[in-house]
């Protein structure tokens, strides 16, 4: 319940970082909340992915519906390929850039373990 | 240490990883955008799916406006500006146009300018340095400068006002999808940029030069033949003005033509179509059913989307004028207001010349001029090319102009935009927006130079008139249509027509004025000129209004949309007699039945174009033998001499074909031509059965970028160059109007676009289907935003 509790929050502050400060800093968010949930390397790959793909793929949804697809067909017809690949591949982009900070964030917080425990000063 | 080495650590790889995937997902590949930034649904290209019902809360207080002012956007999107003071109206139709077209005018002004390499990469280098060798860039430069000079200047400097307050609180997320597209980001506009824009229309509507290829063919013809098949009067021409006309003015002296003759391995590269056909006219208040004076015009140029034209209405207390614009031009510029209705064809004359120098030595530095030495001054110019070092270019210019072609024979430009700095465009439709009678039009196009336009007029006071207005150059008889030794000044055009002296004519006997790009006068005009003008749509159009009676506005749209062809009634006949004795199918009695009338699903046009087009160059093999042989741009007589020679000369030589021993005539060639064409029928309709006009001849209205996205091809529409609803591949009717005269005005008008130039607004392309069925919107031309209630779809409110 506490890490769904944790998960939500992720979501909600990717949303508000990526609208009012920068879309880049969706991907960054991995940074706080994979060390926080202290998931395996798999789980943390699949929640970053997940979590910003769901992020840039409803924010893209809610832009389509609200513009009847109009743009969507357009650049689906530059890009070729049909409207909802278009918002899969935009989700996507954004799960991808958020699978490879997961995996950044899992791989700082194994350091910490590393050296503790050649102190045999383990702190988890 | 430890405590820190452990802090600092992820703190930098964080940053490497941060710079390492910020890079690559924000920078883009060749011609790709950056995949993060472009598809990010935060500030990327889902940013500009605009809602279906507008709204939103838009705040242009911080503007400057002076006192409150209200715009109401129809149900088209079309806005009704209105203000106290005229200033105001200007700073808002600069945020209008930039708010609604602001890439369109970006990529115009950078056209113009020569520069876009920069956005699109090294493939428009060559394109950039012909702009700028045709002077473009440093024309406009001038312009903006004299436009000082000009009345309505401080005007011009609130539109620009207006378009910088958008641009400056534009977000990135904003930006036009283009931008976000291609990569780059609007720049502030200017003046100078306006200039960029009046210089782009100065090119597609006067930039024609045929000089090169007018001399090849008269080498490769000889001057006797050349004559012959390029006579400069089609004796059944209809011209602009009535013969009715006296011209009192002297005409100008005749001098030796002196042509350099030789062929020339390079090609022109035309932006302008032959002809670029538009229709105007105005009928007085006793030929219509209503007893109003009706002014129609539809300008037919580049099709493009976002649409060349803008619809607006702008309302003062001096000021309330209804129309469409262009988009980073102020002002309306073909429209109505509350007393009069005016709109604009073109007029095609020749402006353009090309001079031969005669260098001094290898150099190329100097040049003879009447046996005096004169240097060129030598212009650098820089390139930015996008992903590439920057390119210099040396323009050489000469008092004729730049030099245009430098390999072997070195050939100068002198274009007219370039000459006319004191071309006070909109000044000129400044006054004409708020003109009130026949007088204040007449004088409101004093300070217009260039492009020259046929201004057509009618007024409610019952008042038409029609002006030819432009500088026109003086030149004699033949001088202009060939390429001309520039090593004798007395070849320089002995300046313009003056101002009272171009054609004109103002409520004539026959009750309308009418123009359709055919020649402005007949052969009575006392200054000769040259240029390329319509044959047959002209003549069509003044022989139907003459008849007509008691006209509509039903009428007027019916005139309008129009596909009867009177080129393909004259020629087909002509070509039937010749085979009809030897050959009988159905394939010709589709062609007998046909009522010369092309209608997107008619079959017959498909038969008598491939006819028409296999005949055609059957006749004229001596040139495109000649243009083969000698890799030379040639050019090709007009159908209306081909008629005449099918009328008067069927055994003409030119009938007869050089690789054969027989002696061909006119009949021969139809025969041959018409199995040739009915081969080709054969194999079209074997993909396409029932293979009509519209699939046929597509009809496509490209993006500006030609992205074929954003595009649409394949539009459902008749129409042909030669008819009044003049529809070609990418051209035609950019802008349909009729105004009735009467008391309130009323109007009608569409264009094939939308009012929005984003592509993912439902006002991108929402017009064109009506447009291509040939319907019409009803023009609300309303006193104030009350008597909009109705058809209200987003209104701003603007405090001071």
């Amino acid at each position: 319940m506490k890490k769904l509790l944790i998960v939500l929050f992720w979501l909600v502050l990717t949303y508000l970082v990526a609208i009012y400060v920068h879309w880049f800093l969706s991907f960054l968010t991995p940074l706080i909340f994979i060390p926080w949930l202290k998931l395996d390397l798999l789980r943390s790959l699949l929640l970053g992915f997940l979590v910003i793909f769901i992020v840039w793929f409803s924010a893209a949804v809610i832009l389509n519906l609200r513009n009847t697809g109009v743009l969507a067909e357009m650049i689906s017809g530059l890009v070729n390929v049909s409207s909802p690949l278009l918002l899969l591949a935009t989700g996507f982009i954004g799960g991808f850039g958020g699978a490879l900070t997961s995996w950044l964030a899992y791989v700082m917080s194994t350091p910490y373990k590393l050296v503790d425990s050649s102190r045999n000063d383990v702190i988890d | 240490m430890i405590h820190l080495r452990r802090l600092l650590m992820p703190i930098l790889f964080c940053i490497g990883y941060t710079l390492l995937l910020y890079y690559p997902i924000n920078t883009s590949s060749g011609s790709l955008p950056p995949i993060g930034s472009f598809f990010n649904p935060f500030s990327g290209f889902w940013q500009n799916a605009e809602k279906t019902t507008p709204g939103g809360r838009i705040n242009l207080s911080g503007m400057g406006i002076i006192d409150p002012v209200v715009i109401v956007f129809d149900e088209r999107m079309v806005p009704h500006v209105y203000a106290t003071d005229d200033l105001d109206l200007a700073l808002l139709q600069g945020y209008l146009h930039a708010k609604d077209r602001l890439w369109q005018m970006d990529i115009t002004a950078r056209q113009a300018s020569g520069r876009l390499a920069e956005i699109f990469g090294g493939r428009l280098l060559e394109n950039d340095q012909r702009m700028r060798r045709m002077g473009l860039a440093k024309t406009a430069e001038n312009l903006a400068k004299n436009w000082a000079a000009c009345d309505d200047y401080k005007y011009l400097e609130n539109y620009v006002a207006g378009v910088n307050y958008y641009i400056n609180n534009l977000s990135k997320k904003e930006f036009p999808v283009e931008f976000k597209l291609f990569n780059y980001h609007p720049e502030l506009w200017s003046i100078e940029k306006t200039a960029h824009v009046v210089m782009s229309m100065n090119l597609m509507l006067c930039g024609r030069n045929e000089d090169l290829a007018a001399t090849n063919t008269r080498h490769l013809l000889g001057m006797k033949d050349f004559d012959d098949l390029f006579p400069k009067w089609n004796p059944k021409q209809s011209p602009i003005i009535p013969s009715e006309v006296d011209w009192s003015d002297s005409g100008n002296q005749k001098r030796k033509d002196q042509s350099v003759i030789g062929f020339r391995p390079e090609r022109m590269i035309n932006d302008a179509p032959r002809h670029i056909g538009s229709n105007n006219w105005a009928v007085q208040a006793g030929k219509t059913e209503d007893g109003f004076p009706i002014l129609c015009n539809d300008p037919h140029l580049s099709l493009t989307l976002p649409s060349i034209w803008y619809e607006i209405q702008m309302k003062s207390e001096e000021y309330n004028a209804y129309g469409v614009s262009l988009p980073g031009i102020p002002h309306i510029a073909i429209g109505f207001n509350e007393y009069i209705a005016w709109g604009e064809t073109n007029v095609g004359m020749d402006v353009s010349d090309l001079y031969e120098i005669e260098w001094v030595d290898s150099a190329r530095n100097s040049y003879h001029l009447d046996g005096k030495v004169m240097n060129v001054s030598l212009e650098v110019e820089e390139f930015k090319v996008k992903n590439a070092a920057p390119v210099l270019d040396t323009i050489k210019q000469t008092i004729w102009g730049p030099v245009f072609f430098e390999e072997g024979r070195s050939l100068a430009l002198q274009w007219l935009p370039n000459l006319v700095s004191d071309n006070c465009i909109i000044a000129s439709f400044e006054s004409l927006n708020r003109a009130t009678n026949f007088l204040e039009y007449y004088e409101s196009l004093r300070p217009f130079k260039s492009p020259a336009q046929n201004f057509i007029f009618a007024s409610k006071e019952g008042d038409i008139a029609l002006k030819v207005q432009g500088a026109l150059p003086i030149k004699p008889a033949k001088e202009g249509r060939f390429i001309l030794d520039g090593s004798k000044k007395g070849n320089e055009w002995s300046g313009y027509v003056p101002f009272e002296s171009t054609p004109f004519v103002h409520n004539p006997v026959r009750g309308f004025v009418a123009s359709a790009n055919q020649h402005p006068t007949d052969t009575t005009y006392p200054y000769a000129y040259h240029g390329y003008f319509d044959d047959f749509r002209g003549r069509s159009l003044n022989e139907r209004l003459h008849r007509m009676d008691k006209i509509s506005i039903a009428d007027m749209k019916a005139l309008q949309n129009s596909t009867f062809d009177l080129s393909a009634a004259e020629l087909l006949p002509l070509l039937l007699d010749l085979v009809v004795d030897t050959m009988d199918s159905s394939w010709l009695t589709d062609l007998k039945m046909w009522n010369h009338e092309f209608e997107g699903d008619a079959i017959a046009p498909v038969k008598f174009s491939l006819w028409e087009n296999a005949f055609n160059d059957l006749i004229w093999d001596e040139i495109s033998a000649g243009e083969s042989t000698a890799d030379a741009e040639m050019l090709y007589p007009e159908l209306w001499r081909t008629i005449e020679m099918l009328e008067k000369t069927p055994d003409h030589p030119y009938f007869d074909l050089t690789g054969t021993s027989k002696v061909e005539t006119a009949k021969d060639l139809a025969l041959l031509s018409l199995d040739k064409s009915m081969h080709i029928y054969d194999s079209l309709t074997q993909d396409t059965p029932n293979l009509d006009w519209k699939t046929f001849r597509s009809v496509n209205i490209n993006h500006l970028s030609r992205i074929p996205a954003f595009s649409i091809a394949g539009i459902d529409v008749g129409g042909t160059a030669n008819a009044l609803n003049s529809i070609k591949g990418t051209h035609g009717p950019s802008w349909r109007m009729i105004v009735q005269l009467s008391d309130p005005i009323k109007a009608w008008g569409i264009y094939p676009g939308g009012q929005s130039g984003n592509p993912g607004s439902p006002y991108y392309q929402n017009m064109i289907s009506d447009w291509a069925r040939g319907e019409y919107y009803e023009l609300h031309f309303a006193a104030s935003p009350d008597a909009l209630k109705d058809f209200t779809s987003m209104t701003i409110t603007i405090k001071s």
